[in-house]
C-alpha cells in the first residue's frame, strides 16, 4: 500500500510541476501556427493529456479521454461530451458531441444527440446533422448512411451518389468498394460501377498502389484496377499494400508478400500489421514487436502486449493489463519516448 | 546482502592494497597482456569474471554468466538475458527470455517464446521463429520449427535439406564437426553433410558426433570408431566410447573401467577410472570413487580426485565444483592443477 501511495504522490508532484512549467506554453504556443506539432495522447493517473514527439508533455493531462491529433486538432472528452483541443492545449471546439471523429480534408463527422453531421476546424457545423452513420472524407467524398442505405456526399453536403448500398468503404485511388445485392463491386467518384468481376467478391478492401485485397470462396487475393485477379485468391487473410508489401496469412501464420505475390517475409507471425514508416508491428506468440523493412528482420529487442503503427517517428504501445493497459510510446529503436503509464 | 558488501569491501581493500604495494608491476600491462581469458566465478550468490591471473575484473552482479565466446558473454540479470563485452558493459541489453552463447558470429535468443539469432551488434540476423534453437557450428544450426519439426538451417535462416535428408529427431550433440553432423531418425543414427545429404546411412543403434575426424558408433552392442571416409577405423569392442581429441579417446573396457586409446585403438592409458572425459589442452577430467581429478596425456594426475564436478580445460583453466554440505562452490584450476580461484559460492 505504502509504495503505491508514494508513487501516486510522486506522480501528483510531477503533475503539479508540469502544470506550473507548462502554464506559460498555452500563451506562448501561438497555437494557430500552420505546421501544428504532432501530439500524442497519454494517460497519467487516469487523466488524459498529450505529449510531443520528443516525449515531453505538451498538453497537461486534464481530459477524461483524448484521441489522436488530426489536422491540428484532437478530440477530447470533458464532462462526458467530446470537443476538440488545439496543439496549445486550449479547447478550440467546446465539448458538445456524443461522438467526434478525426478531421480529414478539413471536416470531421460528429454526432450530437441523434444524427451525424460534419464540422469544420473552426467548429462550424457545415453539413447538417442528418445521417445515421458517417465516415471520414477522402477524395472529396464521404460515405454516409441514410435510412439504412449507404451513399456518398461531397464537401458541400450534396448527395452525389444516391444511398443504395448495404455497405460502403471510403474512396481510395478513385475507387470505393460498395456492397450491392450481388456482392461487392467498386464505384467511381460519380457512382458508376467500374469494377464488377465475373466472380463473386465476398469482402473487398481498399486500393493501394493499384491493388485491392478481396475475398472469394477460394480465399483472399488482390484485384488490379481492371478488376482482374492480379494475385489469385489463395490466402486465409489479406490486407491492403503499404510501402510495397502486404500482410497475408497462410496456414494460420502471417507473413508479407510483394506485389508479384511472392513472399518477402515467410509466414511466421501470429499476427501482423501493415508497414508504416518502415516498421511493421508483428506478434510472435503473445507479444508484439516490430519488423524492420530495410532488413526484413525484427528491429528491436523490446516487445509489448499490444502495438500500433508508427506515426511521425514514434509508435503507441500497450503493456500491463489487457482491460486497463499502461500506454506508452517508443521510438524506432524500441526505446521508450514515454514510459507506459495509465 | 550485508555479506556481499563486506566481501566486496574486503576484495576492493585487497585490490587497492595490491595496487598500492605492488604498484607498477601490476599496472604496466602485465595484467592485460597475460590475461588471455575471462572466467565466470560465483561470489556471494552473484556471478562475475576473473582474468587468467585470478583477479576479479568484472564485479559479481549477474544471476548467471557463461564463458566469453566471440568476445561476448551471455549473462542473466533480473531483467533478462543479454551479452557483455570484456569490460563488463552490456553490448546487448538483458531483455531476452533466454539466450545461448555466440558462435559463428550469431547467438540464439528467445523473445516471446520464440528463438531467433542476433548478430554481434544485437540486431536480428534470423527472426525469432523457432520453438527451439541450438548454437551455430560450421554455418549450420539445429532448430525446431513452428510445426515442431527439427531441421538444420544456414546462417540466412533457410532450412538446409535435400531428398536424402531423413526426418530428424532430437540428438544430444546437434553440431557440425569436420563437415558432418550426427542425425537420428527414430532408433537409428547416421550422418549428414552441410548440404543435408545423408552421407553415412542410418545404420547405427547409437552414435556420437565427429571429433578429430573420428566418430564413436555402436554396432551390435559394442562401440567402435569410424573415420570420415566412412570406413571402420577401430572395430567395435568397447562397452562405451567417447570422442577423440589430442589423439586420445576415453573408452570403457570389459572390466567396466575407463581408459584411453590412441588413434590406432591401442590402450594408451590403462583402464582405471570410473568415468573419463576427452582431453582438451593436454588435460582430461577423470573420476574415481565419486571424485573428479585431472590427468595429463601420460595418465599421471596433475591434481588428485577431489572435485564433485570437473569441466574441460579452456583458455588454460578448468572450472571445478566442490559441494560443501548443501552449497555448491565453483573455482578454477590452472594447467598445473593449482587453484586460480579457490571455489566460492
Amino acid at each position: 500500500m505504502e509504495p503505491r501511495l508514494r508513487r501516486v504522490a510522486r506522480r501528483r508532484l510531477l503533475l503539479a510541476f508540469l502544470v506550473l512549467a507548462l502554464a506559460g506554453c498555452d500563451f506562448l504556443g501561438g497555437n494557430d501556427e500552420p505546421a501544428a506539432p504532432r501530439l500524442y495522447p497519454v494517460r497519467i493517473d487516469g487523466s488524459w493529456g498529450y505529449i510531443g514527439v520528443s516525449g515531453r508533455i505538451a498538453v497537461v493531462p486534464r481530459f477524461e479521454a483524448a484521441e489522436d491529433f488530426s489536422e491540428g486538432l484532437g478530440a477530447v472528452q470533458i464532462g462526458g461530451l467530446w470537443g476538440y483541443a488545439g496543439s496549445g492545449g486550449n479547447v478550440r471546439i467546446p465539448p458538445q458531441y456524443r461522438v467526434a471523429g478525426p478531421f480529414s480534408e478539413g471536416l470531421a463527422a460528429v454526432r450530437g444527440d441523434a444524427a451525424y453531421g460534419y464540422v469544420d476546424t473552426k467548429g462550424t457545423l457545415v453539413i447538417d446533422a442528418q445521417f445515421d452513420l458517417a465516415q471520414p472524407f477522402s477524395e472529396d467524398r464521404a460515405a454516409v448512411r441514410i435510412d439504412g442505405r449507404w451513399g456518398f456526399i461531397d464537401k458541400s453536403g450534396a448527395l452525389v451518389i444516391e444511398p443504395r448500398f448495404s455497405d460502403a468503404r471510403s474512396f481510395s485511388e478513385g475507387f470505393a468498394a460498395v456492397e450491392s445485392v450481388d456482392g461487392w463491386v467498386y464505384i467511381d467518384r460519380d457512382g458508376g460501377v467500374v469494377i464488377d468481376p465475373s466472380f463473386t467478391i465476398e469482402v473487398a478492401g481498399d486500393f493501394v498502389d493499384g491493388l485491392a485485397p478481396f475475398a472469394t470462396s477460394d480465399g483472399w487475393g488482390y484485384l488490379d484496377r481492371d478488376g482482374g485477379p492480379a494475385i489469385a485468391p489463395r490466402f486465409e487473410q489479406a490486407e491492403p499494400f503499404a510501402e510495397g508489401l502486404a500482410v497475408v496469412a497462410e496456414d494460420g501464420l502471417f507473413g508479407f508478400i510483394d506485389k508479384s505475390g511472392a513472399w518477402a517475409v515467410t509466414p511466421q507471425f501470429r499476427e501482423a500489421r501493415a508497414f508504416s514508416e518502415g516498421l511493421a508491428a508483428v506478434r510472435l506468440n503473445s507479444r508484439w514487436t516490430f519488423l524492420d523493412k530495410a532488413s526484413l528482420r525484427i528491429g528491436m529487442e523490446r516487445n509489448f502486449m499490444r502495438a500500433e503503427p508508427f506515426n511521425g517517428g514514434i509508435a503507441r504501445i500497450f503493456n500491463g493489463r489487457e482491460d486497463d493497459p499502461d500506454i506508452g510510446y517508443i521510438d524506432r529503436r524500441g526505446e521508450y519516448v514515454w514510459f507506459p503509464t495509465k | 546482502m550485508k555479506r556481499l558488501f563486506s566481501r566486496l569491501a574486503l576484495f576492493l581493500g585487497c585490490a587497492s592494497l595490491l595496487f598500492g604495494a605492488g604498484g607498477c608491476d601490476f599496472l604496466t600491462g602485465e595484467d592485460q597482456a597475460d590475461a588471455t581469458g575471462l572466467f565466470p566465478v560465483l561470489l556471494d550468490g552473484r556471478w562475475g569474471y576473473i582474468n587468467s591471473l585470478g583477479r576479479m575484473v568484472i564485479e559479481p552482479q549477474f544471476y548467471a554468466a557463461e564463458a566469453f565466446s566471440d568476445d561476448l558473454a551471455h549473462v542473466r540479470t533480473g531483467s533478462g538475458h543479454g551479452f557483455i563485452d570484456p569490460d563488463g558493459d552490456f553490448v546487448i541489453e538483458p531483455r531476452f527470455e533466454d539466450a545461448r552463447s555466440f558462435s559463428d558470429g550469431l547467438a540464439a535468443v528467445r523473445m516471446d517464446g520464440r528463438w531467433g539469432y542476433l548478430n554481434r551488434s544485437g540486431t536480428f540476423e534470423i527472426n525469432p521463429q523457432f520453438t527451439s534453437a541450438h548454437a551455430f557450428s560450421e554455418g549450420r544450426a539445429f532448430v525446431r520449427t513452428l510445426d515442431y519439426d527439427w531441421e538444420y538451417i544456414d546462417t540466412s535462416g533457410r532450412i538446409v535439406r535435400d531428398a536424402t535428408t531423413p526426418d530428424l529427431d532430437e540428438v544430444d550433440e546437434p553440431a557440425f564437426s569436420d563437415g558432418l553432423a550426427l542425425v537420428r531418425h527414430g532408433d537409428t543414427y547416421g550422418y549428414i553433410d552441410r548440404s543435408g545429404k545423408l552421407v553415412i546411412p542410418l545404420q547405427y543403434s547409437a552414435a556420437r558426433a565427429f571429433a578429430d575426424r573420428r566418430a564413436a558408433v555402436k554396432i551390435s552392442d559394442r562401440w567402435g570408431y569410424i573415420d570420415d571416409k566412412k570406413s571402420t577405423a577401430i572395430s567395435p569392442q568397447f562397452i562405451s566410447a567417447a570422442s577423440f581429441s589430442d589423439d586420445r579417446a576415453p573408452v570403457r573396457k570389459d572390466g567396466n573401467q575407463w581408459g584411453y586409446i590412441d588413434r590406432s585403438g591401442s590402450l594408451a592409458i590403462a583402464a582405471q577410472f570410473d568415468e573419463a572425459m576427452p582431453f582438451s589442452e593436454g588435460r582430461a577430467p577423470v573420476m574415481v570413487d565419486e571424485k573428479w581429478g585431472y590427468i595429463d596425456p601420460s595418465g599421471a594426475y596433475i591434481i588428485e580426485p577431489q572435485f564433485d564436478e570437473a569441466m574441460p580445460f579452456k583458455d588454460g583453466a578448468a572450472r571445478v565444483r566442490i559441494n560443501v554440505g548443501e552449497r555448491q562452490t565453483y573455482g578454477y584450476i590452472d594447467r598445473d592443477g593449482k587453484f586460480l580461484w579457490y571455489p566460492t559460492d
